[in-house]
C-alpha cells in the first residue's frame, strides 16, 4: 500500500506541479493557459535534441529550461498580452490555439516515436522495506520545493504585485506597479515550473508528443479540486488526485479509477464549490 | 403626503472581516421621499444592500410594509414589492432601452412561465410592452425606446435604470445616487415624472443622494448617516443645520463656526 | 437612431432570406449532390445544431462551458445504445439521451454556478473528461476503448444518407426556432442580465442560479440531440471522438459568429467543415496550419470573424466590447 502511495505522489506531484503553473498564470494574468503543458514539453524536446547530440545532461536541463522560459515570455508578449482586454472566450480560444500548434510543431519535427531520456540518476532505495526510485524522490521533492517556493515568492514585493494585478488590472498600474513586467514574470516562472515538471515526467516514463495532452487536463482538475485562489490548494489537489487514483487502481480495479476520481470531484465541489482550499472568492461583488 | 410606514429598520448592524460598517441603524420610512445622505463610506449603499436582500446583517432586523425581511433573500425581497437601483446602471448594453426595461416586468414570472410564453406564445407580451412603453414615456424616453442601450449617455441610462424599476409596481423604492453624473435637465427629467408617479402610486421612495439641493426640495424626511450610525433625523432643514452633521460633512472645527 | 433602425432590419432581412433559402435547399438537396457532398451537409448541419447550445450558455449566460463534445458523446451512445440494445425507438432514444444529458447538465451547473469565468472553464473541462473516461469504462454500454458501432437508421423509402439529412434539418429547425423564441423573448432577456449584470439580478426578482441551471441544461439537451445524429454520420463512436478536438472545433464555429448570435453558428459550421476538408490536403501540417490560424485569427479579431464583416459594412459596432461595458461598469 505505501508503495502505491508513493507511485500515487509521484504521479501526483506531476498534476501538482503543472496545476501551480496554471494557477501562477490565472492568478497574474487571469488567463486559464490551456498550453501550459505543451510549453514544457517543447523545451524539453529541446533537451532530448542537444542531450541526442552529445550535450552533458547538466547541461543541456539549463538551456532547455531557459529556452522554456523565452518561449513563454515571447508567448505572453506576442499573443496574450495583445488581447487581455478581449473577452474571456478570446483568451480560452487562444491558449488553446497555442497548444495545437505547440503540439503539432513537436509532431512535424520529431514525429510520433517515443523516446528515452536518461536521467544520470537511477536506481532506488528502500525504506522500511519499499522501494522509492530516485526519480520518485526527485519528483516529489522538487513539487514540495517549488510549491514552498512560490508561497514564500507571494509573500515578497513580487507576488504581492502579481496578486494585485490580478485582482484589478487598473489600481496597481496608478500605484506604479509595473504590470507588463508582473505578466511576464508569472508567465516566465510558470513556464520554467512546467518545463521541469515535463522533464521529470518524461525522464520516468518516455518522451512522446502526446505526452502533454493528458496532463493538462489532470492539471485543471487538480485546480478545481484545490480551488483555484490557491497555489497551495492546487498542489495538493494533485497530490490528492494522484494518490486516490492509484490506490482505486490498485485495490478496486484499474478500470475504477477514472470514476473514482470523478466521484472524488463531484462531492468535494458539491460541498465545497470554491474548492477545497480556496480564499472563497466564489463571486466578485 | 404621509403614508402608512412601509419600511422599519431596527438595530441592524453589518461587519465586512472585521470592519464594522453598520453600528446599529434605526430607520423607518413615513413619507413619500425619504432622503438617506451622508459623507462617503458612511454605509448608505451597504444600508440598502442590507433592506434589498443581498447582504444579511449580523443583527437587527429589517421589516417590509410590516413583514419580516431580515434573512429574506433578494428575489424574495423583490417579491414583496421592492424596487431598487444602482450607482452605476446595470442594463443590457446590446439589447434596446424599451427590452431593458421589460426585464422589469419579466423578472417577476417564474422561470417557468418564460418558456412557456417563449415556445407557446402569450398574450402578455404584448401588454408588457405596452406598459414598458408608457413608463418610458413618462419619463421622455419615447424616442430612444428602440435604441441600444449602450448608446445613452450615463445619464439617460440612470432613468432607463429608474423605469425598469418602476415598471414593477413597486411599494417601495430605493434609488442609489440617482442623480451623480446629471445636468441640471436630466435631474428635472427625473424629478418631475417621478414625483407624479408616486402621487399616483403611492410608492415610498429611498433616494440616497449628495446633491443636497435635489435632497430638499424632494424630500421631505432625511436620514443622516455617518460612520455607521444615525446621526440626524428630520426635515431636511433641520438635518443640514444639525451641528453634528455640518461636523460630519465639513470637519470639525467649521461647526462652530456655523 | 436612423443608424440603429436600420441595423435591426438588416439583421432581421439576412435571418428570413436565411431560413428561406435553408427550406428550400432542404428539400432539393440529396437529389443535387453525390453522397460524400450530402454527408458534409449533414455535418454541417449537425454542428450547426450542437452550436446553438454553446451559443445559449456562453453567448446569453455567459458561462464559458467546455463540456459540450461530452454532452455529444452522451447522445451518440445512449442514443444508440437505448435504440440498438433496449430496442426503443430511435427518435425515442434521441429525446430520451437528450434528457439524461440536460440532467447531466444540470448536475455540472450546480457547482459550476459558483464559480466565476474561468474557474468555470476549467471545472467544466474537468467534468468533461471524467465523462470522456466513463465512456471508457462503462464498457458494456459503449463498448470501451475499441468504441461501439451504430446501427443506423432509415427513414421509410429512403436510404440512410437521406434520411440522415432530412433528420437533421428538421432538429436544425426545431432547435433553431426554439432557441430563436427563447433568445428574444423575456428569458433571453433574463439570461442576458445573469450574463452582463449578475449582481442586479436578485433585485428584479431573477434568480441566477436557476437561470444558469437552466441553460446548461439545455445546451446538454441540444448537444446530446446533435450527438445522437452525429453518431449516425460517424457510423462508429470511440471516446476518443468526443475529447478535445471536437471541442476546438465546435468553439471555433461559435467564435466565428461572435458567439451570440444564433446565425453565427450557422456560419461558423460552415466554416469549419469545409476548412477541415480544404486542410486534408495540407496532410501532416493540417493540425498546425489549423492550430496557427486560431492563434492569429483571435489575435487579430478577437471579436470573431463576422465581426470583420461588421466592420467592412459600418453598421455594426466596431468594438465588440463596447456593448457590454457600460452594463459591466461597477
Amino acid at each position: 500500500m505505501v508503495q502505491q502511495i508513493i507511485a500515487g505522489l509521484q504521479s501526483g506531484s506531476t498534476y501538482a506541479m503543472l496545476a501551480l503553473a496554471v494557477v501562477l498564470i490565472l492568478k497574474a494574468t487571469d488567463v486559464p493557459n490551456f498550453a501550459t503543458a505543451e510549453m514544457g514539453l517543447v523545451p524539453v524536446f529541446v533537451i532530448w535534441q542537444l542531450l541526442d547530440s552529445g550535450w552533458n545532461y547538466w547541461l543541456a536541463v539549463p538551456v532547455g529550461i531557459v529556452f522554456g522560459v523565452v518561449l513563454g515570455l515571447v508567448i505572453e508578449r506576442l499573443l496574450i498580452r495583445p488581447i487581455l482586454a478581449e473577452s474571456h472566450f478570446a483568451s480560452v480560444l487562444m491558449t488553446i490555439g497555442i497548444s495545437v500548434v505547440l503540439g503539432s510543431a513537436i509532431q512535424l519535427r520529431w514525429g510520433s516515436d517515443p523516446r528515452r531520456i536518461d536521467a544520470p540518476f537511477s536506481g532506488n532505495f528502500q525504506i522500511g522495506g519499499n522501494y522509492i526510485t530516485y526519480d520518485q524522490l526527485m519528483i516529489i521533492g522538487l513539487g514540495v520545493a517549488f510549491m514552498l517556493g512560490l508561497l514564500f515568492f507571494f509573500r515578497t514585493p513580487w507576488g504581492v504585485q502579481m496578486q494585485a494585478v490580478a485582482e484589478d488590472r487598473v489600481t496597481p498600474r496608478l500605484l506604479g506597479v509595473r504590470v507588463g513586467r508582473v505578466f511576464s514574470v508569472s508567465w516566465g516562472l510558470a513556464a520554467a515550473i512546467s518545463t521541469v515538471t515535463l522533464l521529470l515526467h518524461t525522464q520516468a516514463s518516455v518522451l512522446t508528443d502526446a505526452a502533454a495532452g493528458p496532463l493538462i487536463l489532470k492539471a485543471f482538475v487538480a485546480a478545481t479540486i484545490g480551488g483555484f485562489g490557491s497555489a497551495t490548494g492546487a498542489f495538493l489537489g494533485g497530490l490528492a488526485l494522484g494518490v486516490f487514483e492509484n490506490l482505486s487502481g490498485f485495490y478496486i480495479n484499474t478500470g475504477s479509477r477514472a470514476a473514482v476520481a470523478m466521484i472524488f470531484v463531484v462531492v468535494i465541489l458539491m460541498a465545497k464549490p470554491e474548492g477545497l482550499f480556496s480564499q472563497a472568492r466564489p463571486r466578485e461583488v | 403626503m404621509t403614508v402608512p410606514t412601509s419600511l422599519s429598520v431596527a438595530d441592524v448592524q453589518v461587519s465586512f472581516g472585521g470592519n464594522h460598517v453598520l453600528k446599529g441603524v434605526n430607520l423607518t420610512c413615513e413619507h413619500s421621499f425619504t432622503g438617506l445622505i451622508g459623507p462617503n463610506g458612511a454605509g448608505k449603499t451597504t444600508l440598502f444592500n442590507v433592506i434589498s436582500g443581498y447582504v444579511a446583517p449580523s443583527s437587527g432586523s429589517v421589516h417590509i410594509a410590516g413583514r419580516d425581511a431580515t434573512a429574506a433573500s433578494q428575489t424574495a425581497v423583490a417579491a414583496m414589492g421592492v424596487g431598487r437601483t444602482f450607482q452605476t446602471p446595470k442594463l443590457i448594453g446590446d439589447i434596446s432601452v424599451l427590452d431593458n426595461v421589460l426585464i422589469g416586468i419579466n423578472g417577476q414570472a417564474t422561470l417557468f412561465n418564460q418558456v412557456r410564453e417563449a415556445l407557446f406564445f402569450s398574450r402578455s407580451a404584448g401588454i408588457n410592452r405596452a406598459r414598458a412603453r408608457d413608463v418610458l414615456a413618462q419619463f421622455s424616453l419615447s424616442d430612444v425606446a428602440d435604441v441600444e442601450a449602450a448608446s445613452l449617455p450615463l445619464g439617460s441610462q440612470k432613468i432607463v435604470e429608474v423605469c425598469r424599476a418602476l415598471v414593477a409596481d413597486p411599494t417601495l423604492l430605493f434609488l442609489d445616487e440617482p442623480a451623480a453624473g446629471l445636468g441640471r435637465d436630466d435631474v428635472e427629467h427625473l424629478v418631475t415624472p417621478l414625483r407624479a408617479w408616486v402621487e399616483k402610486h403611492g410608492t415610498s421612495v429611498v433616494i440616497i443622494e449628495h446633491d443636497l439641493e435635489l435632497v430638499t426640495n424632494l424630500c421631505e424626511d432625511v436620514a443622516v448617516l455617518h460612520l455607521g450610525t444615525i446621526i440626524a433625523r428630520g426635515t431636511p432643514t433641520e438635518c443640514m443645520s444639525h451641528p453634528q452633521v455640518i461636523e460630519a460633512y465639513l470637519g470639525v472645527g467649521v461647526a462652530k463656526d456655523t | 437612431m436612423a443608424g440603429s433602425r436600420i441595423n435591426i432590419s438588416a439583421g432581421l432581412a439576412v435571418r428570413i432570406a436565411f431560413g428561406l433559402a435553408s427550406i428550400a435547399l432542404a428539400f432539393l438537396l440529396p437529389s443535387l449532390l453525390n453522397p460524400y457532398r450530402l454527408f458534409l451537409a449533414t455535418l454541417i448541419v449537425v454542428f450547426a445544431t450542437a452550436g446553438v447550445g454553446l451559443v445559449i450558455i456562453m453567448g446569453w449566460t455567459g458561462q464559458i462551458a467546455l463540456a459540450h463534445a461530452a454532452f455529444m458523446g452522451i447522445g451518440a451512445y445512449m442514443t444508440n445504445w437505448l435504440f440498438s440494445d433496449v430496442g426503443i425507438p430511435w427518435v425515442f432514444s434521441l429525446v430520451l439521451s437528450g434528457l439524461f444529458a440536460a440532467v447531466v447538465g444540470a448536475l455540472i451547473g450546480y457547482p459550476a454556478a459558483r464559480l466565476r469565468g474561468f474557474y468555470l472553464a476549467i471545472a467544466t473541462l474537468a467534468f468533461a473528461e471524467l465523462i470522456t473516461r466513463m465512456f471508457v469504462e462503462i464498457d458494456t454500454v459503449t463498448g470501451g476503448i475499441s468504441g461501439a458501432s451504430i446501427e443506423i437508421i432509415q427513414l421509410f423509402g429512403l436510404d440512410s444518407d437521406q434520411s440522415h439529412w432530412y433528420i437533421a434539418v428538421i432538429l436544425a429547425i426545431a432547435v433553431f426556432w426554439g432557441a430563436h423564441r427563447l433568445g428574444t423573448t423575456a428569458f433571453g432577456r433574463c439570461l442576458r442580465m445573469v450574463r452582463d449584470a449578475e449582481i442586479a439580478t436578485g433585485s428584479l426578482g431573477i434568480n441566477a442560479t436557476n437561470y444558469k441551471l437552466f441553460a446548461f441544461a439545455i445546451s446538454g439537451f441540444i448537444a446530446a440531440l446533435a450527438g445522437g445524429l452525429f453518431g449516425q454520420l460517424l457510423t462508429f463512436a470511440t471516446p476518443d471522438t468526443f475529447r478535445t478536438t471536437l471541442l476546438i472545433q465546435f468553439l471555433v464555429v461559435v467564435f466565428i459568429g461572435g458567439v451570440t448570435q444564433l446565425t453565427g453558428a450557422a456560419v461558423g459550421a460552415v466554416f469549419v467543415i469545409t476548412s477541415r476538408e480544404l486542410l486534408q490536403d495540407v496532410g501532416d501540417w493540417q493540425r498546425f496550419a489549423f492550430g496557427l490560424s486560431l492563434v492569429l485569427a483571435v489575435r487579430f479579431l478577437p471579436g470573431g470573424i463576422t465581426s470583420l464583416v461588421g466592420l467592412l459594412k459600418g453598421l455594426r459596432r466596431t468594438d465588440a466590447h463596447e456593448a457590454p461595458t457600460v452594463a459591466r461598469a461597477q
